[in-house]
Order: structure tokens, then C-alpha cells, then sequence
């Protein structure tokens, strides 16, 4: 491309419709979504940690090693990965914010982890997993009885308790 | 169009709005920027021909993306982060940023009588030249700072990085364009 024709070819193409301005909604409706994103995105991996920590919650008494090795022999591991790709989305669509780059990027982390084991421990702590067990969608009881099934003892305790 | 002369006075943000309502004003902001954005790539890179093209892109993505401008923002900073973004992904697609060919900058000087400003042309043309070993991270950061003459705060908005990272980097690159210039002097 010869010099001096960047302001011809790009007017060219603005006044035949070549290329056309984005209507002001597409960057609301975009920000709206990343909002959206970026909270659900959170709040899915507080609960998926809650529940980490529900299957981990020890408990002591006879037997206690074995009931660990039994936790650890069945655990759904998927369920990790599935909070790692949560945690990853979220980071992507915090980093769509002015802030997130204004603030100390460690510090950002920190806090976001922070704040995550915090959520998912007062999910723990309100007894959402109870909750679900009971009363949650199909495929969240459907999971809570496979892991009956598996004999995790934290879920057998709550078969007891609650049914 | 409105009158070259009247709109001189118009800052960044104002012509922005104007574009909104009639499209032909988009040529104020390249008139603008064309040669600033141009001057900035070719620090970074040798290749004339390809800068005339991320130039072009640059102005195409502020265009279609013209209402996403955010006005809290300046808008130098806002175009300079879409050029950067654009030569970075030249900069994947083919490791286009190889070492700078020196002779290039020599056509960059400005016509200034005044000898300060003369030596100050030396200073920087000698810069330019240690400006070649760096990398391209700590290459582009002294030329925003130094040549582009921007703030860290406008630095912090184009390269999406604290302003406290500003700073970090920018005192790094010094001491390494330090270093580069005494042993190449």
C-alpha cells in the first residue's frame, strides 16, 4: 500500500458501507453479559468448591484413615477440573474490566481466591448441599445419590441423617 | 464537513462525538493520528509496508468500534491500544518485530533550529539506535514514554498493565538501554 492512501482506502470503505460502526447496544448488551459472566462464573466455582469441601469434611472416630482413603479412592476429580475451568472463565471475563488491569495483579488474584473459599465455606455452613440433596434440580440429586452409591461416608451420614 | 480551522480546537473526545452522528468526521481523527501511530510502529518494527497496514486496521477497529469508546478514557490511549494490539498479533502470526534497521529513523528528524533541540534530536537518534537490542516489551514501553511522550497513566490504559508496572518496567528498560548504550558507545 502507497503512503498517503491509509485516510483515502479507510473513507472508501466508510461510505460504502464496507465497514459500519457497531450500534452503541451490541457494547451494552457485551458488558451486561461479561457482568453476567463474570459473577456466575464465581459463584459456580464457590459452589463446586463448597462441595469439595463437603466430601472432604472429615470425620474423626474409629475407622478414620480408612473412611479418608475411602473419600480420596472415590472422589470425583472431574469435579476439580470443572472448578479450574470456572475459575479460568472468570478471570477471562474480569479481565474485559478497566480495573482489573488498574489494580496489582497478584493482589486481584489474591483476592478473587479469597474470596471464593469464603463464598463457598458460608455455602457449606448454610447447608446448600442439604439442601440440594433434598430438594435441588434432578441432576444435582442424581450426582448427591451416585455419591451415596460410591460410599463416601460424608454422603452415607447424610443419607441417615436427612432421609 | 466543518471548518479545518474550527476544528482544530476540538479535542479527541469531541471529534469522536461528532463522528457518531456524521461518518465523514472520521477523517479529522486520522489526519490526527496517522502519522503519530505510524511514527510508534516504526520504533517497533522496520517493515514500512506492513505498518501502512496495521495503520489501516488500527483505524478500521476504531471505527467499527468507535461506541465502545469509554470517555473516562483518553482517546490517544484508546487508538494506541488498538495499534498495539494489532501489531502484536502481526507479531504472532509471523515474529514480524526483528531488530530495527537504523537508517530508517534518520528521516524522522523534525525541522528545529534551536540547539537544544538539535541535541536532543542526537540524544534520541542515539537512543533509537540502543533502542534495537531491546525487547519488544521494554522497547515499546520507552518509546511511549520517552517518544510518544505519554504519562504512566496513559502507559497503564495502552499496554493494560498497573500503573505501579509502569514504573517497574520502565526502570528496567533504562537500565538496560544504559547498559546497551555504553557498550555500544
Amino acid at each position: 500500500m502507497k503512503k498517503q492512501t491509509v485516510k483515502k482506502e479507510v473513507l472508501r470503505k466508510i461510505k460504502t458501507g464496507e465497514i459500519k460502526m457497531k450500534p452503541k447496544w451490541f457494547f451494552v448488551l457485551g458488558s451486561i453479559l461479561s457482568i453476567f459472566g463474570l459473577i456466575g462464573s464465581f459463584v459456580f466455582t464457590a459452589f463446586i468448591i463448597n462441595l469439595i469441601i463437603f466430601i472432604l469434611k472429615p470425620h474423626y472416630g474409629p475407622n478414620y484413615p480408612l473412611r479418608l482413603n475411602l473419600i480420596l479412592n472415590n472422589f470425583p476429580w472431574w469435579i476439580l477440573i470443572l472448578s479450574f475451568i470456572s475459575l479460568i472463565s472468570g478471570i477471562f471475563f474480569l479481565k474485559k474490566f478497566d480495573f482489573s488491569y488498574k489494580k496489582n495483579s497478584s493482589f486481584v488474584f489474591l483476592v478473587i481466591i479469597v474470596s471464593i473459599i469464603i463464598s463457598a465455606i458460608f455455602f457449606n455452613q448454610l447447608g446448600i448441599n442439604e439442601l440440594f440433596m433434598k430438594k435441588g434440580p434432578r441432576f444435582m440429586r442424581r450426582f448427591y445419590r451416585e455419591m451415596q452409591l460410591k460410599n463416601i461416608p460424608n454422603f452415607r451420614k447424610q443419607k441417615f441423617n436427612q432421609f | 464537513m466543518k471548518n479545518k480551522s474550527i476544528l482544530k480546537n476540538f479535542s479527541d473526545e469531541q471529534i469522536v462525538d461528532l463522528v457518531i452522528k456524521d461518518k465523514e468526521m472520521f477523517g479529522v481523527i486520522i489526519d490526527r493520528y496517522e502519522k503519530r501511530l505510524k511514527n510508534y510502529l516504526l520504533y517497533l518494527t522496520k517493515d514500512k509496508e506492513k505498518i501502512n497496514d496495521i495503520v489501516q486496521n488500527t483505524f478500521i477497529k476504531a471505527y467499527v468500534n468507535l461506541n465502545s469508546f469509554n470517555k473516562k478514557m483518553k482517546f490517544s490511549s484508546w487508538i494506541f491500544r488498538i495499534a498495539h494490539n494489532e501489531a502484536i498479533n502481526l507479531l504472532k502470526k509471523e515474529s514480524f518485530f526483528k531488530p530495527l534497521n537504523f537508517n530508517l529513523f534518520i528521516n524522522l528528524k523534525d525541522n528545529k533550529n534551536d540547539a537544544e533541540e538539535i541535541l536532543n534530536e542526537e540524544t534520541k537518534i542515539m537512543v533509537k539506535k540502543c533502542l534495537d537490542q531491546l525487547t519488544f516489551d521494554y522497547r515499546e514501553i520507552v518509546v511511549l514514554y520517552y517518544f510518544e511522550e505519554k504519562s504512566y497513566e496513559e502507559i497503564s490504559d495502552i499496554l493494560r498493565i498497573s500503573v505501579s508496572n509502569v514504573g517497574v518496567k520502565l526502570n528496567r528498560a533504562k537500565k538496560k538501554l544504559k547498559k546497551i548504550c555504553q557498550n555500544i558507545s
